[in-house]
């Protein structure tokens, strides 16, 4: 195992990042840069759910590519576990994915459809080989054990993807998310595309999963409401600035901006009605 | 714990058999699978089966010369006196052997090209797609007429030479594909475990565009048999006597319109060959659309 | 006063390569003017199909409809035929869907697809316009272009007559969605029915939008049928709701009541799903199961495989909606017990 952070220490830290997308140059002149990304900070400690509230268009999506290294930053620094990510080789970065994993949005589009079930979660298995040191028997007892963990069974190992509902396929991806031991996961509005039935149960299930296995959650979403049920503390993210950032109770009871202010008052609530 | 294990969803189509169904729906699809069947049998057992095999290898019957369609020759006898029908039947495993040859290697040729270039991207997407353009420019079968020329005669460098104006169009499909299948999520997922770009080309890109290629391939086939008949009626490449439709083709046209039966046999053959590949290929293009996938 | 929307025992079936499937089980529905309300549920539970049957906007050869009436102030929908039905579209029905984004086209200004919208319903009913059916062309346009000024003022578009020069892409997605409603009002319509008219947008302009459909609905004395599946949004909007599961609405009737007392077993579960204020970690409760196959349903009640409650009566008949306190119908043989075991 991978030398484990103390409780309580910052596990992935969001230093002053900005992203500037430079205008393009086109026949009528140049249009203007866009600023999807201006000095933001964050902190998230071991073992907390953090969520980052944001709209469409506030810049959630180009953190999150952010800090998974699909993108680099015009300023600021990420730092994991103490490690800044820009500094790491290409071998030590790689192995830093193995400890900081992501849930997608649509779990429609986030499994290879040509592939089993059984090697889409083996498969962080084999590229974190050198770490993990799994035999492939040993793979497929853990794929077996990480799908019981999710609630789906070993029979499901030989099945394709298209052949189980949105729920399903969501936890599929957790079990993906979890297979090479990760001690980060990064949720990316991982029950937006769910009916509410469905989203309870995937929401229990992170809970459940984090109490568990100690992991810490970074949880990106439109909806308060599932952000206020999950999350420890929340920063609310708007036009790539952060607005506001504390205690999630904190937040909801006294809202300190405008912006939090309207975004509670237009959560659509279902009051309960006085009998 | 208060989530719980849920059950399959639906019947357990597998997805093989519902797009045999819907392959089923279409009459034409069915009737291209059929014909290609058939091209298919005499392509393996054709040789074997010939009524006349000693005219195959070449020998002749001259006093059997010109004998119109009949019992012992239902397609009639040609200028040497060889049955036409056992000719054809022989000739359709050069033909589609040739037809399988082009497809496939401009197939290989143009996937690695096309996989290269959309994956890389860059100068080397430039240069790659600058190189297929160029290919293109110039007509196909004169660029294989080109190139066997310069090679020779013989089945196998008229292969070759139809490869090498063939591969451009898998290029692009492919290069098309893959830019596509790179915006895809599980793409992204797969680099966010860690997957180095070799594992996603060949692991999650590649078997996602097989489809499109497996259609293309199938439609082309009748396009393929026809270049290796057009190469053969003009001269190039394979020689008699070893069958082939072109060649056939060719030698019957001094003796049009008298001993029209020389010519029926052959062309009557290349037709069912070109529309049932034609047809199949329409019908396998339906069923694998990803539209209608998922 | 009649009913301006009454559907009565609605039943549809659609065909598909795996079977036919009953995707409405006997659908009763009855909206009058002035009221707005939600048809909930989840995926795949047919209340896009409803919305989409009252404009018989479902082709038919997939679509079949078995037996039930859609009555449109009496008038039998699905009687008429599609000459007809296309007289009613956008006259007395209008419709809002989902994506803002595709259902306008980018290649024409937007007032020139009002003033289409326009004129189509004022050859109809020549007094939208205020102005006599005799007079020119010319006139009759300029009579229209005022029109489609006054309803985008109305939806709370700023500068609207100098906006209707503008294309949907200079647009953002919360002003389009208003261009929608725009043109779903045009014809002043009787009924409204908007398939998630909210569900692409953010959250913020949701809440606008919502409160202009609702403003609007007093002006024009309409009735409005809400297809959502975002029980939230049916609380702070409508004034009744009938939550739907796999082509039966299982309970109906004004919001207060359903959402307030759930009675029905799959209603109180939708609730519960739903994390609140004071929702504690961990006590959000998920619905065991899944959705039945509609080509095969189970046989009675379509939710009796997932409902704690279920008995060997419940697969025995279908339940029929009865009615229950506070003005509410409600599918559920059982519903006194279960009344009385949750006041237990």
């Amino acid at each position: 195992m991978p030398d484990m952070a103390k409780p309580g220490a910052p596990m992935l830290e969001i230093v002053n990042i900005s992203k500037l997308y430079p205008g393009r140059r086109g026949l009528f002149g140049r249009s203007d840069d866009v600023r999807a990304l201006h000095n933001v900070s964050l902190a998230v400690n071991k073992g907390e759910s953090f969520g980052l509230v944001g709209e469409s268009g506030s810049g959630k999506t180009t953190l999150t590519r952010a800090i998974l290294q699909l993108e680099k930053p015009s300023a600021g620094m990420i730092r994991f576990q103490g490690k800044d990510l820009s500094q790491l080789s290409a071998p030590e970065l790689r192995q830093l994915r193995a400890r900081l994993q992501i849930v997608f949005q649509d779990p429609y589009a986030s499994l290879n459809p040509r592939m089993t079930v059984h090697d889409i979660v083996t498969e962080p298995m084999v590229i974190h080989h050198d770490s993990l040191g799994l035999t492939p028997r040993l793979r497929t007892d853990r794929a077996a054990e990480l799908l019981g963990l999710v609630g789906l069974g070993a029979q499901h190992l030989r099945r394709y993807p298209h052949e189980f509902s949105g729920g399903q396929r969501q936890r599929i991806c957790i079990a993906r998310a979890l297979a090479s031991g990760p001690e980060v996961l990064v949720l990316d509005e991982p029950t937006s595309a769910l009916d509410v039935s469905v989203q309870a149960q995937v929401l229990n299930l992170l809970c459940d999963l984090q109490d568990r296995l100690g992991l810490t959650y970074f949880f990106i979403s439109h909806d308060l409401a599932v952000v206020r049920y999950l999350c420890d503390r929340l920063a609310l993210i708007h036009h790539g600035e952060i607005v506001e950032e504390g205690d999630c109770s904190q937040i909801f009871d006294a809202p300190k901006s405008d912006y939090a202010r309207m975004l509670i008052a237009a959560m659509p609530e279902v009051i309960n009605f006085p009998n | 714990m208060s989530y719980a294990m849920d059950d399959l969803t639906g019947p357990r189509f597998d997805k093989l058999r519902r797009a045999f169904f819907r392959f089923r729906q279409s009459k034409l699809s069915l009737l291209g699978g059929m014909l290609v069947a058939l091209v298919l049998f005499f392509a393996i057992f054709g040789t074997a089966l010939a009524p006349y095999p000693d005219h195959i290898a070449g020998g002749l019957d001259t006093s059997n010369r010109f004998v119109a369609p009949s019992w012992e020759h239902p397609f009639g006898t040609n200028e040497l006196g060889q049955d036409v029908l056992s000719l054809v039947m022989a000739g359709t495993t050069v033909s589609v052997l040739a037809g399988f040859g082009v497809v496939l290697i401009g197939s290989v040729i143009g996937t690695i090209i096309g996989a290269i270039a959309g994956f890389a991207g860059g100068w080397l997407d430039e240069v790659l797609m600058r190189l297929t353009d160029l290919t293109l420019t110039i007509p196909g079968l004169i660029l294989a007429m080109a190139i066997a020329a310069a090679l020779g005669p013989g089945f196998g460098n008229m292969v070759i030479a139809i490869s090498l104006s063939w591969w451009p169009g898998y290029a692009r499909l492919v290069r098309g594909e893959v830019l596509a299948a790179r915006e895809e999520v599980y793409v992204t997922a797969a680099r966010a475990i860690g997957a180095s770009p070799a594992r996603i080309l060949f692991r999650h890109i590649l078997p996602n565009t097989v489809s499109p290629i497996i259609v293309k391939m199938s439609l082309d086939m009748g396009f393929a048999i026809l270049t290796v008949a057009g190469l053969g009626f003009i001269g190039i490449g394979v020689r008699p006597p070893t069958p082939e439709w072109g060649t056939l083709l060719a030698i019957s046209r001094s003796y049009m319109p008298e001993y029209w039966w020389t010519a029926m046999a052959p062309g009557m053959a290349m037709f069912v060959a070109v529309f049932g590949f034609n047809l199949l290929g329409d019908g396998l293009r339906d069923v694998l659309d990803p539209k209608a996938r998922r | 006063m009649a009913a301006l929307l009454e559907i009565r025992d609605l039943h549809l079936h659609m065909s598909s390569y795996e079977g036919s499937a009953h995707v409405l089980n006997g659908i009763t529905l009855t909206v009058n003017r002035g009221e707005i309300w939600g048809l909930v549920g989840e995926s795949g539970c047919g209340k896009s199909l409803t919305g989409l049957s009252i404009s018989r906007l479902s082709p038919t050869p997939p679509a079949h409809y078995a037996a039930g009436q859609i009555l449109l102030d009496g008038l039998d929908l699905l009687g008429l035929s599609m000459a007809q039905m296309q007289k009613l579209r956008g006259k007395r029905i209008g419709m809002i869907f989902q994506d803002p984004t595709t259902n306008l086209n980018p290649a024409f200004r937007i007032g020139e697809q009002l003033v289409d919208v326009a004129l189509a319903a004022a050859r109809h009913d020549p007094a939208i316009l205020e102005c006599p059916a005799s007079e020119g062309r010319g006139v009759r346009r300029g009579a229209a272009r005022q029109l489609a000024g006054q309803m985008l003022d109305r939806v709370g578009i700023p500068n609207p007559q100098a906006r209707l020069d503008s294309y949907p892409h200079e647009f953002s997605g919360g002003m389009r969605q208003r261009v929608l409603i725009a043109m779903a009002l045009i014809g002043k319509p009787d009924l409204l029915i908007a398939d998630e008219p909210t569900t692409a947008l953010d959250v913020s302009v949701q809440a606008q939008i919502l409160k202009l459909i609702k403003a609007n609905v007093a002006d024009f004395d309409m009735g409005v049928l809400l297809i959502t599946h975002n029980l939230g949004v049916v609380a702070q909007t409508c004034s009744h709701v009938a939550v739907m599961y796999a082509g039966n609405i299982v309970e109906s009737g004004p919001v207060a009541a359903v959402i307030g007392q759930p009675a029905h077993p799959y209603t109180r579960a939708l609730l519960a799903a739903i994390p609140t204020r004071d929702t504690k970690r961990g006590m959000l409760q998920g619905l065991a199961g899944t959705v039945p196959n509609l080509i095969i349903p189970p046989p009675g009640c379509r939710f009796a495989t997932r409902c704690v409650f279920a008995m060997d009566a419940c697969t025995k008949a279908t339940p029929p909606l009865q009615p229950a306190a506070g003005g509410k119908l409600v599918a559920c043989i059982r519903l006194a017990e279960i009344e009385e075991m949750a006041n237990a």
